[in-house]
């Protein structure tokens, strides 16, 4: 069997990536920083949700017997009819993965959602109570 | 001198010790400014994983996951967390245990979650919240857990005040992985075995990757969180005190293959491209301070090639299972 070299990554659609302002210096004290927020009721924000709102494109790059494969995946993702946004990667296994639940890997993204759903039942709860008074 | 790491089910005075410390870390403050000791590694894990390597990588490698760093960033942070139980317990002797989770694997799935690791005298058990052993509600207390930016699936970090939650056997199919999985990720390619290759993440061949659990996934490292599920689940793992149990048997595994094939070269070199930063032999890790006072052996600067021989801070009881 030829062996491929490959690779996968999605971009955010609507954003431009080399305005990202991730903090990779550490120079500040990341745990006083934290400490203070988290002390004052503050949600510590960092990495892709800093400023992902909407939904992303995967992008899978393969090469193949000296061609290149280039899949590009759009999700809109909705729960309630509320979107969805955030991070889903793709490997080249078809499997799909997100943040939020680091050591998960899913055959469709359907299954994602509904993990999503299981594990963080409150964020969804507010989500339909909200919809309501809507 | 080198400690010895133990099968926690193999000494029940390293047992009572590890839970005796991790209680201890949880009421030990360094600095004011700070939150308790066990708590720190739980926020240094989340900002790891939420820092993308390259910063617009669309893989979801991040400084401590999905990439080749994983298990050097993994070895550190149990390196710190076992010089920290050693200083609360007043023991320099003391070695982390672990959860040699294959042996569980070989059971049923109704006997892996009634296997002696979550019995009342060890880890406790199963439930949201958990209601028995040592970590039960009343005498655990999860204070920082995942939360969302509103309709985002992207995670942030907030304050909680709330007990533990685990929810064994979750997953499909519910159970652990065997010793014949942990096997052939250890020797998968031998003789010409490798740690890692392009693309460095969770589409690579190598070792890493096996252990880590992508392939057909979730496998090996990443069945174990999805199996303990609950706390263990999201990227602020670390609150459920068998995570270490865990990493520290992920720790054991790539140390049994270190030894069995005579410790095979860590790659990307540091030639590699500037995108695998964080990820390269002689790249920095990623620190939650350079502190000496969380930090006293690295000063929070330290580099996979730092980790690559650690005979001379610890070793297993046996390897032999591998």
């Amino acid at each position: 069997m030829k062996s491929s070299h490959t690779k996968a990554h999605s971009h955010s659609s609507g954003h431009s990536h080399n305005s990202h302002s991730h903090n990779h210096s550490n120079k500040k004290d990341i745990l006083a920083d934290s400490y203070k927020k988290l002390k004052a009721g503050r949600a510590i924000v960092v990495g892709h949700a800093q400023h992902d709102m909407g939904s992303h494109d995967s992008i899978r790059e393969a090469e193949y017997k000296g061609h290149k494969i280039t899949i590009r995946t759009h999700y809109d993702i909705r729960v309630d009819n509320r979107a969805l946004g955030g991070h889903v990667y793709v490997g080249n296994d078809g499997n799909v993965s997100t943040h939020a639940m680091p050591a998960y890997s899913f055959s469709s993204t359907v299954e994602l959602v509904k993990q999503l759903i299981d594990s963080f039942p409150s964020q969804f709860r507010k989500r339909a109570r909200s919809s309501k008074r809507k | 001198m080198a400690v010895v790491r133990r099968n926690i089910l193999s000494s029940s005075s390293v047992r009572d010790q590890y839970i005796e410390g991790v209680k201890l870390l949880k009421n030990d403050f360094l600095r004011p400014d700070w939150p308790n000791t066990y708590d720190i590694f739980v926020i240094w894990h989340f900002h790891s994983m939420m820092t993308q390597t390259p910063p617009n990588s669309g893989s979801g490698r991040n400084a401590a996951h999905r990439g080749p760093v994983f298990l050097p960033w993994h070895r550190w942070m149990l390196i710190l967390f076992e010089n920290h139980l050693q200083r609360v317990l007043n023991d320099s002797n003391f070695g982390l245990p672990y959860w040699s989770w294959a042996a569980d694997g070989e059971l049923t799935p109704s006997q892996q979650r009634n296997a002696a690791i979550w019995a009342n005298n060890c880890m406790g058990g199963s439930g949201a919240p958990v209601t028995s052993g040592p970590f039960r509600a009343g005498q655990w207390q999860v204070n920082i857990e995942q939360g969302f930016t509103p309709g985002s699936m992207d995670p942030t970090l907030v304050s909680v005040r709330r007990p533990l939650r685990r929810a064994l056997g979750s997953g499909f199919p519910p159970r652990l992985p065997t010793r014949t999985e942990v096997r052939n990720a250890v020797h998968k390619g031998a003789p010409n075995v490798i740690y890692d290759s392009p693309p460095w993440d969770v589409n690579s061949a190598g070792f890493r990757n096996e252990l880590e659990g992508w392939p057909d996934g979730p496998r090996n490292h990443n069945r174990v969180h999805v199996w303990v599920g609950g706390d263990m689940g999201p990227a602020t793992s670390p609150n459920d005190p068998i995570f270490y149990l865990n990493h520290c048997n992920v720790d054991r595994i790539w140390s049994g293959w270190q030894q069995i094939f005579h410790n095979p070269k860590y790659v990307p070199n540091s030639s590699a491209s500037p995108s695998l930063r964080r990820h390269r032999l002689n790249d920095l890790l990623f620190p939650v301070t350079e502190s000496a006072v969380f930090d006293p052996i690295y000063q929070g600067r330290v580099r996979p090639s730092n980790l690559l021989d650690i005979s001379s801070r610890y070793t297993y009881d046996t390897l032999t299972d591998l």
